[in-house]
């Protein structure tokens, strides 16, 4: 962010204000088309899993390679939708809801280190930010099942408030194991830490314990299968959009992939080395002696490493989803309250012992 | 910039609170608290507490208003509206304080710098925090009692809750 205000103020000579609203057009717009772009791919990708599992082959015309254009085919679809707002709904609420969800989820990007160098707000807060900022999102949720005016959208928005401020505690929780060994809030200390001493998830059998606590828990808060009750279509026809349809309705859809890909990218980066390869120093690579590359190759070798990361763990979430039956509710509060936050408690403890006295399978 | 967003979230935090207190609606005054919180952690950030902004979201925005919105959710929508309609009352408020931020909003913010206010992302507050929380000779007594008075709420909450399922079976 800072560098492209630099770039902005000596290269094209704009002036203060001028030159920060040009980085930040730069940066939401850029954001907004890789989001969008991804959520295609993604439900693309979504299909083609489903399908593939269930020995189908998925989406085969569109686009002629396996249906590659199915995605854009189907946004063209959704733009040109006729936009219906209940009558009996309560405008103001239906209107912003689908806004405020979109906003949780967009907020969470900013902070995310996609290579060296390539963030946009490297905040010290970083991960403490991610997730204060994500938990707007269930905001907006209750804003659409109530204002929808439906006893079926309501009671999705109930269970989704409830899902969520449950599954909080256990994601807050094993997110501290790794910010305690690291000592900080800022994401790219994680991306340096393991460079420099190897994926964290080896550091011990707490680490990998807090690992799968937080992936578990962030099933829930993605609303992903075998969590996905808000919207549980075998009950309640689809939970708390079932009154939205075309651009709005796309846009709940855009959050639900955007959000799985902020959890998939918090997993990679705070467990799984982020876009740093362990043990080499990537910034070394520039020099003529080593490799020689330009800053724009090795950038993009960085978002390389952390997309292939990142979409593993969305493939893991797609596969759980289509393997897995949807729990019941008392399943999802016991799940939450009786099996996650103890076992997040055990791994904070037994790492703060481990760091104490310098366990753990590499060095603190 | 940070003058901008000082007023902005300033206005918002008033305005939020007002709409709180004066809409008809009790859903769309929970909605509105959202609204209040939200510029109050805006306040906190612009000011360069930045720890304290973040739990101000965490805590307020995404916890104990979900839990407001999900026990005033359950009421009916007929229930939810408070009769007297008290529009006639807001708008005059609104006017003067939208007439006033838009006069004396700019003039504020050396007032607030004056104040002592950093307005502006200083050095990051989190280590401090912790920090003084630990500290024998600075916040830790409190620190810790108010830790153990959460924890007595905890149980009181959990024994209250299963009171009525011991006498029912």
């Amino acid at each position: 962010m800072e560098t492209l205000i630099g770039v902005f103020e000596q290269q094209l000579g704009l002036e203060g204000v001028w030159a920060l609203s040009a980085a930040y057009s730069v940066c939401i717009g850029s954001l907004l088309g890789f989001i969008t772009v991804y959520a295609m791919f993604a439900i693309w990708m979504e299909r083609k899993v489903a399908a593939h599992m269930q020995v189908r082959m998925g989406p085969m015309e569109t686009g002629a390679w396996h249906g590659w254009a199915q995605s854009i085919a189907d946004a063209v679809k959704l733009l040109f939708k006729e936009d219906i707002i209940p009558s009996q709904s309560n405008k103001v609420m239906f209107w912003i809801a689908p806004a405020v969800v979109f906003c949780g989820v967009f907020a969470g990007f900013i902070v995310i280190p996609f290579a060296l160098g390539l963030q946009i707000a490297d905040l010290n807060l970083g991960i403490f930010f991610l997730i204060s900022i994500a938990s707007i999102e269930v905001i907006g949720v209750i804003m659409a099942g109530w204002a929808s005016n439906s006893k079926y959208s309501l009671f999705g928005a109930i269970r989704e408030a409830a899902q969520v401020v449950s599954y909080e505690i256990p994601t807050a929780t094993a997110l501290l194991v790794p910010i305690l060994v690291v000592g900080s809030f800022r994401l790219d200390d994680f991306n340096l830490w393991q460079e420099a001493n190897g994926w964290l998830i080896f550091h011990s059998p707490w680490m990998m314990l807090a690992g799968l606590v937080f992936f578990i828990s962030s099933l829930a808060g993605c609303k992903r299968a075998p969590f996905d009750l808000p919207e549980a279509e075998s009950e309640l026809v689809s939970g708390f959009h079932t009154e939205y349809s075309g651009m709005r309705f796309s846009f709940f859809f855009l959050e639900e992939y955007a959000s799985m890909f902020v959890a998939s990218a918090v997993m990679a980066t705070l467990w799984f080395g982020g876009w740093t390869i362990p043990f080499v120093d990537m910034s070394t690579w520039t020099d003529p002696d080593s490799f020689g590359l330009s800053d724009v190759a090795v950038t993009s070798i960085g978002i390389v490493v952390l997309l292939a990361k990142t979409f593993f763990f969305i493939f893991v979430q797609m596969w759980l989803r289509w393997t897995l039956p949807r729990l019941r509710v008392d399943q999802v509060m016991t799940l939450g309250y009786k099996y996650l936050v103890p076992w997040g408690f055990v791994a904070l403890v037994m790492t703060a012992i481990f760091k104490y006295y310098g366990w753990g399978w590499f060095p603190n | 910039m940070l003058d901008f967003m000082f007023i902005f979230f300033a206005s918002l935090a008033l305005l939020g609170g007002l709409l709180m207190a004066f809409h008809p609606n009790i859903v769309h005054s929970a909605f509105a608290l959202v609204a209040a919180l939200f510029g109050v952690a805006g306040l906190y950030w612009t000011l360069g507490a930045d720890f304290l902004g973040a739990t101000q979201v965490l805590l307020y925005v995404g916890g104990i208003t979900v839990l407001l919105l999900f026990a005033v959710m359950l009421s009916t929508r007929d229930a939810a509206r408070i009769s007297i309609a008290r529009y006639a009352l807001m708008a005059p408020i609104v006017g003067l304080l939208g007439a006033f931020l838009v006069t004396t909003g700019k003039a504020l913010v050396p007032i607030v710098r004056a104040a002592g206010g950093a307005l502006g992302p200083t050095e990051p507050t989190t280590e401090k925090i912790g920090n003084l929380f630990m500290d024998p000779t600075a916040f830790m007594l409190p620190f810790e009692i108010l830790a153990v008075l959460l924890l007595v709420v905890l149980v009181g909450a959990i024994t209250l809750a299963r009171r009525g399922e011991e006498d029912a079976a």
